[in-house]
């Protein structure tokens, strides 16, 4: 890629607009970047070469398409989780047989029926907005080298750290510039965040990770997660 | 336990989810889950603490050091004090030693009360073997035990070790003499470690369980008591019977001697005592490789790395041989080797028959 993300944004910007020839212009532009995101995701399950690229454009079209540059992900970022995201979703239908067969081990009951051979169903990025949504989180989490893959199970176990963290995190929502800063330099106003706290820094830095993936979560869109963390909030006071 | 959460991400194998206590857990993901899906996973209670990513790495290696290090030690000492060999010295009261690899004792057993008592205080660990026999008569000697005239000597120690073999014999050979005592000393080893099992089962002395194995045998009945008061035709019968399953040395010249039994103690090149069931009692036995004995005899074999000083150029074969040859040798023809402590003379030398 060669582009800086400014003209890139613009380029998305107008090939969203409809313009077939910057659209062109654009995937010319990332065809090695695409190459190698097709080499990256052929090991898992796509043989072919060719059929890899065709969905990694796919994918590709539809990032162009879905890109917000609002939301302050960079377009290779978003493009990138994108086409992870769409080969995915092409494996889970692909593998039916597969799924069947795993879907009595589960150890994940929904809560929604709806008719299990319904393709739609095995699609886990199906809700686009839902998708932007994570990657946003993942983007915000990639900021501070987080992922979601590492921070799980490595939240704190007791009740009164996770009750700490809470505290932090919401402390830290709570004042939007405080917040943007810590995204902006990329680390955790430890100093702002004790005094706002009444906490000792040494141990808001022990639970650095996850007073920041609890912070980006509760400033996301997701609902449901800020009804979570209320809930538990006052079920530990 | 099961968890209600919302699906964050999903990837081939795996989905996380962020559960309603507000943790991250990572699970086995089925085909029909989605992201934002809001779903019941089971999970079990293990969740992790976070680490600090600087400080695990360091305590896994400095774990890892220190277990290392422990085991070697650990090793070290389970090499170091496993038992190589035992013997045990009869006098009724009896003692039994365990011996390491490099023929030290590592513990002392006592068959009876009364080596209880006469051992209580004293420190045979760290001891040479041949030292703690020593020192065991000594205790003896100074107890009221001069009188006794038999001491029974009896080893299960490995097949190859000629070295401690011949020490072994030499001891035999050389009976105990010293200002108070002048005792024969009768030699018995073997390397049936089953032995050690059947005289711990029966509370016996490897020495006192030979010779009970050796009257079921024979059909002579003995015990412990006829060390002391078998007359010399016992004596030989003893002696014969043991002979017959055993490595055996004895000295026909110190205490009372059977009759008989220079008939087996006549093996004048009997040499290493290596696997032989041959008697070995006869003095021109084959110093062991590291000796310095000075060996006078005619018939002496010297081994090619010993510093024994050869007079006579007649060597032998050494070990083996199941031959007693007839040829009768005089005692006093040999020295026992330096390296033999299990009888000394006030003055530190080799004691002599």
């Amino acid at each position: 890629m060669q582009l800086s993300s400014q003209v890139c944004d613009n380029l998305v910007l107008e090939a969203q607009k409809g313009d077939t020839h910057l659209r062109n212009q654009l995937v010319m532009e990332w065809t090695p970047w695409l190459e190698k995101q097709a080499r990256k995701n052929s090991i898992n399950g796509i043989s072919d070469a060719d059929e890899t690229y065709r969905l990694v454009l796919s994918a590709f079209h539809s990032a162009v398409d879905r890109y917000d540059s609002d939301s302050g992900v960079p377009f290779d970022f978003y493009a990138a989780h994108t086409i992870r995201n769409h080969l995915t979703d092409w494996r889970r239908i692909h593998r039916v047989a597969l799924s069947e067969t795993s879907q009595t081990d589960s150890t994940i009951t929904q809560l929604s029926t709806s008719q299990p051979d319904d393709p739609r169903q095995r699609l886990a990025y199906g809700d686009k907005n839902m998708q932007d949504n994570v990657i946003k989180i993942e983007y915000r989490l990639s900021l501070f080298n987080l992922t979601l893959a590492k921070l799980a199970n490595h939240f704190p176990k007791k009740q009164s750290d996770m009750q700490k963290c809470i505290r932090l995190a919401k402390t830290l929502v709570t004042s939007e510039d405080l917040f943007n800063q810590s995204l902006l330099e990329r680390k955790l106003p430890l100093h702002q965040l004790s005094e706002l706290s009444q906490m000792p820094a040494a141990a808001i830095k022990r639970h650095r990770s996850c007073i920041l993936c609890l912070a980006i979560l509760m400033n996301s869109n997701l609902l449901l997660i800020r009804s979570y963390v209320e809930i538990l909030e006052k079920e530990l006071s | 336990m099961k968890e209600k959460g919302i699906v964050l991400s999903v990837n081939d194998h795996s989905a996380v989810i962020f559960t309603k206590q507000c943790r991250l857990i990572e699970i086995s993901a089925p085909p029909n889950v989605s992201v934002g899906q809001e779903v019941f996973c089971i999970q079990d209670s293990t969740f992790h603490f976070e680490r600090s990513r600087t400080k695990t790495p360091l305590i896994a290696f400095s774990m890892a050091l220190a277990a290392l290090f422990i085991g070697i030690f650990i090793s070290q000492s389970i090499l170091t004090n496993r038992t190589y060999a035992i013997i045990s010295v009869d006098v009724n009261p009896s003692v039994q030693f365990l011996l390491n690899e490099d023929l030290v004792i590592t513990e002392v057993h006592t068959l009876n009360s009364d080596a209880a008592n006469l051992i209580a205080g004293e420190i045979f660990r760290g001891l040479t073997w041949q030292n703690g026999v020593d020192r065991w008569l000594e205790i003896l000697e100074s107890h009221g035990y001069e009188e006794s005239e038999r001491i029974m000597v009896a080893a299960v120690l490995p097949n190859d070790d000629a070295d401690l073999k011949y020490q072994l014999a030499a001891l035999g050979e050389k009976g105990y003499s010293s200002e108070k005592m002048n005792a024969l000393v009768l030699v018995v080893f073997t390397d049936d470690f089953s032995i050690s099992k059947k005289a711990s089962n029966s509370q016996l002395s490897i020495g006192m369980q030979i010779l009970k194995t050796a009257s079921e045998t024979s059909g002579i009945s003995w015990d412990e008591s006829k060390l002391k008061s078998a007359d010399a035709e016992e004596w030989s019968a003893i002696i014969s019977a043991l002979d017959s399953n055993y490595n055996v040395s004895v000295s026909p010249t110190i205490g009372t001697t059977p009759s008989h039994s220079s008939s087996t103690q006549t093996t004048p090149q009997a040499t290493a005592p290596s696997n032989s069931n041959a008697t070995q009692t006869t003095p021109q036995a084959t110093a062991p490789s590291n000796s310095n004995a000075t060996q006078t005899t005619p018939q002496a074999t010297a081994p090619s790395n010993s510093n024994a000083s050869q007079t006579t150029p007649q060597a032998t074969a050494p070990s083996n041989s199941n031959a007693t040859e007839p040829t009768v040798a005089t005692t006093s023809q040999r020295e026992i080797p330096s390296n033999s402590n299990a009888t000394k003379n006030p003055n530190g030398t080799a004691n002599r028959p």
